[in-house]
């Protein structure tokens, strides 16, 4: 072993000899409990052995299809079709071709095999699940889909719940997850172009496209990140998301993750990639626009008046989550006099006997409900949403009791905690958390001033931002009036004749003219 | 990490025309009404802004004529094809000390009138400070995502001017804006140079014309952009009048402020809103202030070759700061104000206007010579 400070000498195809093939594999791997190796003796008296690994594999597949089919029934030899073939090749290469492949597996009822003589090839295949079945005096070995392992079945996405649209989620297992697109798009154009990342884990991922809608560039730029990605493992789709955005010190994401496939579906028919990754639930999608972050996929299940009326909605909740207590520390520090008169004496009359300025204040309280929501997180599900009750309630009406903070505040807090979960992004809106108290400080120095500032140092930074060369802030600015047609509205699905301009996708149209005039008629 | 030719797309008329806009619409609409009441009676100080609106257009013009024969060459480099190097870097320097002064003069407006209704104990350096720092982060990022801050930040502010104009028409009374044409001629002259001061920034066309799509529109980019311009100073000056009346826009120091100050909500449930709307005003401010600072740091790279941006920034922001805090009292400071615009008249539209002719002359002149050699 390596550690032995010896290092393996690797020969390159493995030998004819199982006995020698076995050692080899026995000694690679270090002779792990869970490697399985069964050696026997085929029907025509043939040496031969099955190498998988315990748990990744269908048990039944390799005893049934396999292990009894070839100590049950004879057939004609591997070594002896094998050497047939090279004469018939010899002998006449075209017209037997065919059949001489055909005889290789003629002794095997497998839908899923395939011949390698590389052992790194080997190696990977066999760690990944599959079988490999060596043949005495068989110089290549015969590789057998198999994989088989426990998995989470097929559930409803735990982050993304919605009302309306299909309940099923992404699940760890790839092979699933592409399925899951597949049964949305049946396209032939649907591409699934697979990479394996890190060095030692070897992971699988897909960067799935619809060839012909999405721009090409966009996709060999996306191929040109992934095959920069260099590490030991690219743990869950994070890694990869961080790795190829355009702008790792920026606090807001550029890449959007999600657990539904009816959304990477829709994405792919806008002209987008998805990066499907395994080992988790949460797949890729980009390029992103700001815009991405305020829209469902129930937005396009629902009527569109409705939709849009939501969407509003959503985009007051981000401005709400962000400036609600810093206009809070601005109104109460610097410009009483903005309230109305009535309003600002029963917000005086309640701040009686509170010992601290607002800004205090509301820096405790928001770190005190930002405290809350990471421990509820922690805990398990049945005590978290009873923390969320207990911290929620019992704290605020204590603090309120206790004159440390006063009832207002206690309203603000929730206001915001609730409209920072009105936005259907997650990881907007932990980067929203973020510049709300970036705000709050402006806030606290300068007033309303000093909110507009950040305002504009936020705006600076957006417009400054890109996700994989599309505009942060497009359709906005860059002005595509075009794309406004499902940006802040959504026109009826009638409308929505084109993809969105600023992905430059090579078909432009969603809808043809003809479909378009007979709705009207 | 980037795809060049991928998204990247250079702006259209419409965000060209936006851009003018708002460099144009900066401090200058917030005093102006005063400026303009001073030196005419009753209402008629209409005939000054749309006088001065056209001959903002004409030189609009004509200076966006220069831009687009420069084609895509930076303003600068053209003039060296034209007049050669030295009498470049007269222009460069003056137009550097333009942009900067403007800047400068913005940054020092936001902080007065800040000083006026958001704040009584924070210090006008402080206020200043603190706004053109943001404006060296905004310089500091690439320049077209500067150029898009414009198209997000218009609307709001748009939208402020049409929460004005709604609400504000409870208090107008018609009798304030008569009688018609008493004004004398001399009286509309003087108040057409006050609004010809606020309508100067369309020279920013010479610069950025190079990030435009098509650059033969760059002519209705800026005709379009300052004729919104002219409509706002127009709506708002009528409304000032129509409710101060011209004798009360004359002596009050913020008249558009004080405007947003009139306005009541139905129910009342929000006071102040002057506050707000100068709030938002800011960002417009903060555009032109930040296109001049940009251009600034754009003249001292033609003057400077070796400097990188970074060190540009960092010898400007100081500079700037200096001159914004320069002027002592309201008087120097219209001084200033003053100053930078005839610096603008001068670098920004006289300049240019005749190196046309001058092009044009040299066009002719090398057609002669062609003829004359073929």
């Amino acid at each position: 072993m390596e550690h032995n400070g010896q290092p393996l000498e690797q020969p390159s195809i493995p030998s004819a000899s199982v006995r020698d093939n076995m050692a080899y594999i026995k000694q690679l791997l270090g002779a792990p409990s869970d490697l399985l190796i069964r050696t026997f003796l085929t029907a025509e008296g043939e040496k031969a052995a099955v190498v998988c690994i315990e748990g990744l594999v269908d048990k039944q597949v390799i005893q049934n299809q396999v292990i009894s089919q070839l100590m049950l029934t004879g057939g004609s030899s591997f070594v002896r079709s094998e050497q047939r073939e090279k004469t018939g090749q010899m002998d006449d290469e075209h017209s037997n071709s065919m059949f001489t492949h055909a005889s290789e597996t003629e002794r095997l009822a497998l839908q899923d095999m395939r011949n390698s003589a590389d052992w790194d090839d080997i190696v990977l295949t066999i760690l990944s699940g599959d079988a490999a079945l060596f043949i005495e005096e068989m110089e290549e070995v015969i590789l057998i889909g198999s994989k088989g392992w426990k998995s989470r079945a097929i559930e409803e996405p735990q982050t993304e719940s919605i009302i309306r649209g299909p309940r099923d989620g992404f699940t760890e297992d790839i092979r699933t997850n592409t399925t899951l697109v597949r049964r949305r798009i049946r396209d032939p154009h649907l591409r699934f172009d697979s990479f394996c990342i890190g060095r030692r884990s070897r992971k699988d991922i897909v960067v799935a496209y619809i060839d012909g809608v999405v721009n090409p560039m966009l996709v060999n730029e996306v191929k040109r990140r992934i095959n920069t990605i260099d590490m030991d493992d690219a743990e869950g789709s994070g890694f990869i998301e961080q790795w190829i955005q355009d702008h790792y010190w920026s606090p807001y994401p550029q890449i959007i993750n999600t657990e539904r496939p009816d959304k990477v579906a829709g994405a792919l028919l806008q002209g987008r990639v998805a990066v499907l990754v395994d080992g988790t639930p949460f797949q890729l999608i980009l390029p992103i626009t700001i815009s991405s972050f305020i829209q469902s996929p129930e937005d396009y299940y629902q009527n569109w008046i409705l939709a849009s009326v939501l969407r509003i909605l959503r985009v007051f909740a981000v401005f709400v989550a962000l400036f609600l207590p810093g206009l809070y520390i601005a109104l109460l520090e610097y410009h009483h006099g903005m309230l109305p008169s009535k309003l600002a004496f029963s917000v005086a009359g309640t701040r009686e006997g509170v010992p601290f300025p607002a800004v205090v204040e509301t820096f405790l309280m928001e770190a005190t409900l930002e405290l809350l929501r990471e421990a509820g997180v922690r805990l398990p599900k049945s005590i978290g949403q009873t923390i969320g009750v207990v911290g929620g309630l019992v704290i605020g009406e204590a603090a309120v009791t206790a004159g440390i903070v006063s009832p207002v505040m206690v309203v603000i807090v929730a206001v915001t905690a609730i409209a920072s979960f009105a936005i259907p992004s997650y990881g907007f809106a932990i980067s929203i958390r973020l510049m709300r108290f970036l705000i709050m400080i402006a806030a606290s120095v300068f007033g309303l001033y000093g909110i507009v500032l950040a305002l504009i140092i936020n705006c600076i930074h957006l417009v400054n931002l890109r996700s994989f060369g599309i505009p942060y802030t497009a359709p906005l600015a860059p002005l595509r009036l075009s794309d406004w047609r499902d940006l802040i509205y959504r026109l009826p699905v009638i409308r929505l004749s084109h993809r969105p301009e600023i992905l430059e996708p090579m078909d432009s149209k969603r809808l043809s003219k003809g479909s378009k005039g007979k709705r009207s008629q | 990490m980037r795809i060049n030719s991928f998204g990247e797309k250079p702006l259209s008329s419409l965000e060209m025309s936006m851009t003018i806009a708002s460099m144009l619409i900066g401090v200058g609409i917030l005093t102006l009404p005063r400026a303009v009441a001073t030196y005419t009676r009753s209402f008629d100080g209409w005939m000054s802004i749309l006088l001065a609106g056209c001959v903002a257009l004409l030189a609009g013009l004509l200076v966006s004529k220069v831009a687009i024969r420069a084609g895509n060459k930076t303003f600068l480099d053209y003039s060296v094809t034209l007049v050669g190097k030295p009498v470049t870097y007269i222009i460069a320097a003056l137009q550097f000390s333009y942009f900067l002064g403007f800047c400068s003069y913005e940054a020092r407006a936001i902080a007065n009138i800040s000083k006026q209704y958001l704040f009584d104990r924070t210090p006008v350096e402080y206020i200043s400070l603190a706004f053109i720092l943001v404006v060296v982060y905004g310089v500091s990022g690439s320049r077209s995502g500067l150029l898009r801050l414009n198209v997000l930040f218009l609307p709001s502010v748009l939208l402020m001017v049409i929460i004005v104009v709604c609400f504000g028409y409870r208090w107008f009374e018609f009798t304030n804006l008569q009688p018609f044409f008493i004004t004398p001629p001399i009286g509309i002259m003087q108040g057409m140079r006050e609004v010809i001061y606020s309508l100067l920034g369309f020279e920013i066309i010479l610069y950025y014309i190079v990030f435009m799509e098509r650059p033969e529109k760059a002519t209705k980019s800026v005709l379009s952009g300052i004729a919104v311009s002219v409509v706002i100073y127009l709506v708002i000056y009528q409304l000032v009048v129509g409710i101060f009346s011209n004798i009360g826009a004359m002596n009050i120091v913020y008249p558009t402020i004080e405007l947003a100050k009139e306005i009541q909500f139905p129910g009342n449930f929000f006071e102040r809103f002057e506050s707000l709307f100068f709030v938002i005003w800011i960002m417009t401010v903060f555009n032109t202030a930040a296109m001049g600072f940009d251009l600034a740091n754009e003249c001292m790279s033609f003057l400077f070759k070796k400097l990188s941006k970074r060190y540009r920034l960092l010898i400007i922001a100081p500079i700037s700061y200096l001159v914004c805090m320069t002027p002592g009292d309201m008087a120097e400071f219209s001084t200033l104000g003053t100053m930078i615009s005839y610096m603008a008249i001068l670098s920004g539209i006289l300049l240019p206007i005749s190196l046309l002719m001058f092009g044009g002359k040299k066009k002719k002149e090398e057609k002669v010579d062609d003829k004359s050699s073929a």
